[in-house]
């Protein structure tokens, strides 16, 4: 099963998220804040993140970078909602592997974790 | 004693008589023996109190010359003051010539009269003294300005060391030769005024740096009004944001869920709705964002023909409905444009959604848009046959906030305004009270700045996809 990793301070999208991945067999945690997101990089070690940029206290642009540091092989797919072209571009600079904007097309974004762990597979 | 008594008598009846008699002598040589002269000098006595009490230099400068004109019988007089802003000076009024030659009669730093009088002190100077010390090239530039003061004297205004300005007359005989006497009237008369004369000058200068000092602060104000809407706005999109990603996700989540048996095609139909029309929530707010935003964004190559046909595919389902003709001009060699594709849609749209909202059904709009190559500039051009702006408003169409429709917040045209200035171009518009109305942008075409080339282009994501779902859904 693929792990998934749910970062977002917005309770009710974590829950949408998992519950349908979850249907697609996904193996989905889910993170509040970005400090509980970094411990389930250690613990859970997920192969995808889908990490909201906009967050309370260490936000979306930091995590990215300790995540790329750390296991520069988790593919990080950034949530974005109307956030400037300057803030994604950063993101893109620091190594997110892509970014969706909100409001979610699903299907979209189950076309795009799908792709990022066929990239995985591939390389290992 | 009796000389004594003579004496007395004659003491008492001189102390006695001396008050009336000396006044009726007074009055004799004011009225009977000097009666132009004394009239003179009370005339210009007076005149001097009022000039100290005017405040306004037009006023003050008609004032004097007519008086002066009249009273010392003068063929031409008028005045030259310092402009408020600059070095040059300017003649304020005149007597004895066309009014509506003076307004225009200017000297700059430079000019050779300026040069002389500035260099002569407070002494008067005469044009044929002038002339006869001078080659005949200078002489030939001096005669020039006098003749443009019609003047052949011209009195210099100083206080201090600052020349304020000058009085420039011209006698009614032309052979009538000033005395010393008048010169020295002329000397005194100038120190009077001129303290006058500076502080209505000093006045129009406070008056003017106050008018610019208003301006600032009413441009200030608006950008903080705008700065306030501005916060607002983002404040309202990313609110609304995230619930209705909320919404939509929910119900994609059934209708995605793999195990469809669970509900029938009418929770289906209704699932659909709810993503459908979030989406345009969301897109709405987007919108506004977009009004507000005033943050560079990144710059790519475009085909301004391709954002026109954008923008009328995502208006056609409008047009189509109120029967309105567009027609296209577009110019078959235009080159690429360098910009960013949301704000030069942003341009499009609210021109040609302005030109829309003011034919209203059966209207015709024209849109052209070409590239003038000795300039390197693009224009844009939006007409309409709609009833036109009213002259009064036509000034301003590109306030913020400026709206003559109870439903529009009179942003389109401010935001349009601001993008065209972003790169370095302009836009301006006319109209004509029901012929219609025209506004031309042009924008310059900008080499692609290093920074900006590499921008990545909003594909991904859901973007670039509602705008063509909403293409989709209207055209």
């Amino acid at each position: 099963m693929t792990r998934l990793l749910v970062v977002d301070d917005e309770p009710e999208i974590c829950d949408f998220l998992k519950s349908f991945f979850e249907d697609r067999d996904f193996d989905v945690q889910t993170a509040l804040s970005g400090e509980r997101a970094l411990e389930l990089v250690e613990t859970f070690k997920p192969q995808v993140m889908l990490l909201d940029i906009k967050m309370g206290s260490v936000d979306g642009i930091s995590v990215l970078r300790k995540v790329k540091e750390k296991n520069p092989k988790t593919k990080v797919i950034m949530v974005t909602a109307l956030e400037t072209t300057e803030k994604i571009e950063e993101a893109m600079r620091l190594g997110a592997d892509n970014y969706i904007t909100k409001p979610l097309s699903l299907e979209y974004l189950e076309n795009d974790v799908r792709e990022k762990i066929a990239s995985l597979a591939s390389k290992a | 004693m009796a000389p004594f008594i003579w004496i007395l008598l004659t003491t008492a009846f001189i102390t006695l008589l001396y008050q009336p008699v000396n006044q009726a002598y007074t009055w004799l040589f004011k009225h009977i023996f000097f009666p132009r002269r004394s009239h003179t000098l009370s005339a210009l006595n007076r005149l001097t109190q009022e000039l100290a009490q005017t405040s306004d230099l037009t006023e003050l400068a008609n004032l004097l010359v007519n008086t002066m004109g009249e009273v010392l019988r003068l063929k031409t007089v008028s005045l030259l003051v310092k402009e408020p802003q600059g070095e040059g000076y300017t003649v304020v009024s005149a007597w004895g010539w066309r009014v509506t030659d003076y307004r225009k009669i200017r000297f700059l730093p430079g000019s050779p009269l300026l040069e002389l009088v500035k260099a002569a002190g407070p002494q008067i100077l005469l044009r044929e003294k002038m002339m006869k010390s001078l080659s005949w090239q200078e002489a030939n530039q001096l005669t020039k300005d006098f003749d443009e003061l019609h003047a052949a004297c011209v009195i210099p205004l100083w206080v201090k060391s600052e020349l304020v300005g000058s009085l420039n007359l011209l006698p009614l005989n032309s052979d009538q030769r000033l005395s010393e006497g008048d010169f020295r009237f002329f000397r005194d008369f100038a120190q009077t005024i001129s303290p006058s004369v500076r502080n209505v000058f000093l006045i129009q200068q406070l008056k003017l740096a106050n008018d610019e000092l208003r301006d600032m602060q009413s441009q200030l104000l608006q950008s903080a009004k705008l700065t306030a809407i501005e916060q607002l706005a983002s404040g309202i999109a990313h609110e609304i944001h995230n619930p209705l990603t909320i919404i939509s996700g929910k119900a994609q989540v059934l209708l995605l869920q793999r195990d469809r048996k669970a509900f029938d095609e009418k929770v289906e139909e209704v699932l659909k709705t709810i993503v459908r029309e979030t989406r345009r929530a969301a897109d709405i707010t987007k919108r506004l964002l977009m009004f507000s935003k005033t943050s560079a964004s990144p710059h790519e190559k475009i085909r301004l023909e391709n954002i026109l046909e954008d923008t009328l595919s995502l208006i056609a389902y409008q047009t189509s409905l109120e029967g309105t003709e567009i027609q296209r001009l577009v110019a078959e060699d235009l080159p690429d444009f360098f910009g960013n594709v949301q704000e030069l849609r942003e341009v499009f749209f609210n021109l040609i959604l302005n030109a829309l909202q003011a034919t209203g059904p059966g209207g015709k709009i024209q849109v052209g848009i070409s590239f003038q190559k000795p300039d390197h500039v693009f224009v844009i051009q939006v007409a309409d046959n709609g009833p036109g702006i009213p002259a009064e408003n036509l000034a301003r169409v590109f306030n913020p906030f400026f709206t003559t429709r109870p439903e529009g917040i009179g942003l389109g045209l401010f935001v349009i305004q601001q993008i065209v200035h972003r790169y370095g171009g302009s836009i301006r518009v006319e109209s004509e009270p029901r012929e219609g109305t025209l506004f031309v942008a042009q924008i310059p075409l900008a080499a692609p700045s290093p920074e900006n080339a590499s921008g990545i282009s909003e594909t991904a994501g859901l973007s670039e996809e509602l705008f063509s779902k909403t293409k989709e859904g209207w055209s």
